[in-house]
C-alpha cells in the first residue's frame, strides 16, 4: 500500500469517529501543555531571578555568621552574633574590597505621631550606598559623621515614606523607631524587591545608633561587600583575615570550623541553577506520568477500535492486505491521533503561557514570556512517540487476527 | 479444452483448539476449470465453507495438496496468501461487509489500494464495476444508506475490480430478499457467461441451479459432484 493511500485510510477513519478521537487525544493534549506551560515558566522565573542577580553583578560578596552552609539548617544562636563592627574594620585593612558596609537587619514599630507600624530596620553605613548602588535619592544618606557621632538620623524607603507621611516631605520630620526618636535626612527612590524583601518599606540608620541606641546588641547581621579584581581570591583573603581576628585554628579551611560563611554571587547563579535542574527533573517526571497516562488512554481506545472494527479488518485481509499494511495503518492511526494531540497541546500551552506571562508581569517586573522553541519541537515528538509505544499493541492485535474469524465476527 | 484452474488432492483439514482435535475435511479431491460456475452444497458444519476458505487463500490445508494455476499453494507463508488473494480472488460474503461510514466508490476501490493501483485509474475501474452490476447512480451513496440488493452488489463490484481469476461467493443471497437474491444469482451468471470463474457455496437448491455444476459436500467429504441438468435464470423486471 502506497504511504498516501495509508495516510487517507488512517485519517478516515479517525474522521468517521470525530468526537472519540477528540476525546482520546484531550490527555494528550494536557499532557504536552502542561509541559510547555511548566517549562515556559520555570525559565521565565529562573530569567527573572538570574537578572537580578546580574544586576547586583557577580563581585558582590556575602559575610554571613554561620558554620559551614548556612542553608544547611537553623544557625548556633551563639554563632549568629559572631560578626562586628570590628570585623567589617579588619576586612577594609585587606584591600579586596572596593566597598564593604555591615548590616544589622530586625523589624520593628516605627511610629510618628499617631501612625504607627511594623517594618524593617536596618543599621548600616555610608558604605551602604557604595556596596548598593541606588538612584539620587530625595535629601541625603546616611555619611561618615552620622555613623562616627552615634546621629539620630533614618533615611527611608519610598513605600514606608508615604505610609507614615503620605503627600508631606518628610525630610526634616522626626520618626520614632522603638522608643527612639530620629530625623528623617532622606528618602529612597522606588527601588522594588531585592531577594524577596521589599526595599521600599526599609528605614536604614547609622549601625551605631541602632546597635546601642535602638536594639541594644554589638553584632551585625551580615556584611556585604564588592570584590576587586578575583572574586575567588577576595573571597579566600576574607576567610583568611577573619579567621585571624577570630583567633579560629583552621588552617585548612574546613567550613563547619568557621564561624562565618562567605559567599558570592557567582555562588547563587550556581545555586539557582541547581534548583533550576531539580526543578526541571520535577517537570519531566511530571510530564512523563501525565504523557503515560494519556498513552494509555489511546492504547485503550485503540484496543476498543480494533475490537469494534475487526469484521473491516479481516474484510481488508480477504482483498489482500498483508500483516503489515493492517499494523502499519492501525499503528499510524495512534500516531496521528497523538501527534495532533501534542500539536493542540503545544499551541494551547504556548497561548497560556504568553497570557499567564503578562499577567505576572503586571505585578512583577522583568517576568519576559519565554517559550522555549526545542520545549515546542520536544511536545510533538514526545506526543508522537507515545503514540508508536502505545499503539503498537493494539495493531498487532488487529495485524494477528485471523481473516476468517475476523470475518464471522459478530 | 479449458485451463484447470484448482486441483485439490485429499485435502484434510482439522482444526486443533487446545486438546480438542475437529476433524472438518476428510481427504477432498477436486478440480475446477477456469469459465466454471460451480455451487458448494451442503448442510451447515458440512464443510464446504472450509473448503471454499482453502480455496480462497483465507486458510490452509491440514494434508493433501492444493494446485492453483499448476503452482503448488499448500505451503506458502501469510504475506504470499495476501498477494494471491489480492490478485486472484475476489470475495462476496453472506453479510456484505462493507466498511459503513464510507462511500460506495470508497468501498469498491478498496482492494485496488492494496494492488497499489494509481488514483485516477483506481476510480475509473470502480465506477465501471459499479456500472456493471447496475449501480452506476449509487457511487457517491454512503455504504449504510442503500438497500441489502445493492449492498450486495457493491460487494460483487468490489470482487470484480482487481480482475479476479475467481469470484468466491458465500452464501450471498442469505442475508437477502427472494427478489434480491435472485437479481444477484443472475449477475453470478450473468458474469460467469462473460468468462468469469464463479464459486458459490450455498444450502438453497434454488440458488444452486443457477450454477453449471454441483458439488455436494456432507460431514467432510464430497457425496456428488454432478452437472445441472436444468439451470435456472432469472429475469429482470426492467
Amino acid at each position: 500500500m502506497k504511504w498516501s493511500d495509508l495516510l487517507e485510510t488512517s485519517s478516515t477513519s479517525l474522521k468517521t469517529n470525530k468526537s472519540r478521537s477528540i476525546l482520546t487525544i484531550l490527555g494528550i493534549v494536557i499532557g504536552i501543555a502542561a509541559v510547555i506551560i511548566m517549562f515556559s515558566v520555570g525559565r521565565s522565573a529562573e530569567g527573572l531571578i538570574l537578572n537580578q542577580v546580574a544586576d547586583l553583578g557577580a563581585d558582590l560578596v556575602f559575610i554571613e555568621p554561620a558554620a559551614g552552609d548556612p542553608t544547611a539548617g537553623p544557625p548556633d544562636p551563639f554563632i549568629e552574633r559572631s560578626l562586628d563592627i570590628d570585623d567589617v574594620d579588619a576586612l577594609e585593612k585587606v584591600a579586596v574590597f572596593s566597598s564593604i558596609t555591615p548590616i544589622l537587619q530586625s523589624t520593628s514599630t516605627v511610629s510618628r505621631e499617631q501612625e504607627s507600624t511594623f517594618t524593617q530596620v536596618i543599621g548600616t553605613t555610608e558604605g551602604y550606598i557604595d556596596v548598593f548602588p541606588s538612584e539620587v535619592l530625595n535629601g541625603r544618606f546616611l555619611d561618615e559623621s552620622d555613623v562616627g557621632s552615634y546621629a539620630r538620623v533614618a533615611v527611608l524607603g519610598s513605600e514606608i515614606a508615604v505610609d507614615l507621611f503620605g503627600d508631606q516631605d518628610p525630610i526634616g520630620e522626626r520618626i520614632k523607631i522603638k522608643s527612639t526618636s530620629l530625623r528623617v535626612i532622606g528618602v529612597f527612590p522606588e527601588q522594588g524587591t531585592r531577594f524577596f524583601q521589599n526595599l521600599d518599606t526599609q528605614i536604614a540608620v547609622p549601625i551605631t545608633t541602632a546597635q546601642r541606641d535602638i536594639f541594644g546588641v554589638d553584632h551585625v547581621t551580615y556584611i556585604s561587600a564588592r570584590a576587586i579584581g578575583d572574586i575567588d581570591n577576595a573571597k579566600d583573603e576574607a576567610r583568611f583575615t577573619l579567621r585571624d581576628t577570630h583567633n579560629l585554628d583552621n588552617p585548612e579551611g574546613v567550613p563547619e570550623k568557621d564561624d562565618f560563611f562567605v559567599s558570592s554571587q557567582s555562588d547563587a547563579v550556581e545555586i539557582i541553577g541547581v534548583v533550576g535542574s531539580v526543578l526541571s527533573l520535577l517537570l519531566v517526571s511530571i510530564a512523563a506520568i501525565s504523557l503515560v497516562v494519556g498513552g494509555i488512554g489511546i492504547m485503550n481506545i485503540m484496543l476498543v477500535s480494533v475490537t469494534e472494527r475487526t469484521k473491516e479488518i479481516g474484510l481488508r485481509k480477504s482483498v489482500g492486505a498483508t500483516y503489515k499494511e493492517i499494523l502499519q495503518q492501525f499503528l499510524l492511526e495512534a500516531v496521528l491521533l497523538t501527534m495532533f494531540g501534542g500539536i493542540i497541546g503545544v499551541v494551547l500551552g504556548v497561548v497560556f503561557s504568553v497570557v499567564a506571562s503578562y499577567a505576572v508581569g503586571y505585578y512583577l517586573d522583568g517576568w519576559e514570556p519565554t517559550v522555549p522553541i526545542s520545549a515546542v519541537f520536544l511536545g510533538v515528538f514526545v506526543a508522537t512517540t507515545v503514540g508508536v509505544v502505545f499503539g503498537i499493541y493494539p495493531a498487532r492485535r488487529a495485524a494477528k487476527l485471523d481473516p476468517i474469524e475476523a470475518l464471522r465476527y459478530e | 479444452m479449458a485451463n484447470t484452474l484448482i486441483e485439490l488432492k485429499d485435502v484434510t483439514k482439522k482444526y486443533v483448539n487446545g486438546e480438542v482435535v475437529t476433524p472438518v475435511l476428510h481427504g477432498v479431491t477436486l478440480d475446477i476449470e477456469e469459465g466454471e460456475f460451480v455451487a458448494l452444497m451442503g448442510p451447515s458444519g458440512s464443510g464446504k465453507s472450509t473448503i471454499m476458505h482453502i480455496l480462497g487463500f483465507l486458510d490452509r490445508l491440514t494434508s493433501g495438496s492444493y494446485r492453483f494455476k499448476g503452482k503448488d499453494v499448500s505451503e506458502l507463508g501469510d504475506n504470499e496468501l495476501a498477494y494471491l488473494r489480492r490478485d486472484e480472488v475476489g470475495f462476496v460474503f453472506q453479510f456484505f461487509n462493507l466498511i459503513s461510514n464510507t462511500t460506495v466508490l470508497e468501498n469498491t476501490m478498496l482492494p485496488m489500494l492494496y494492488a497499489e493501483v494509481p488514483r485516477p485509474e483506481r476510480i475509473a475501474r470502480a465506477k465501471k464495476a459499479l456500472e456493471n452490476v447496475g449501480l452506476g447512480h449509487r457511487t457517491e451513496h454512503i455504504a449504510n444508506q442503500i438497500s441489502g440488493g445493492e449492498r450486495q452488489r457493491v460487494a460483487i463490484a468490489r470482487a470484480l475490480v482487481n480482475n479476479p481469476s475467481i469470484i468466491f461467493a458465500d452464501e450471498p443471497t442469505g442475508n437477502l430478499d427472494t427478489q434480491s437474491g435472485l437479481e444477484i444469482l443472475q449477475i453470478f451468471q450473468n458474469l460467469n457467461e462473460a468468462g468469469h470463474t464463479v464459486i458459490m457455496v450455498t444450502h438453497e437448491q434454488e440458488a444452486a441451479e443457477f450454477a453449471k455444476r454441483i458439488v455436494r459436500v456432507r460431514d467432510g467429504n464430497i457425496v456428488s459432484d454432478e452437472a445441472v441438468s436444468r439451470r435456472r435464470t432469472h429475469k429482470f423486471a426492467k
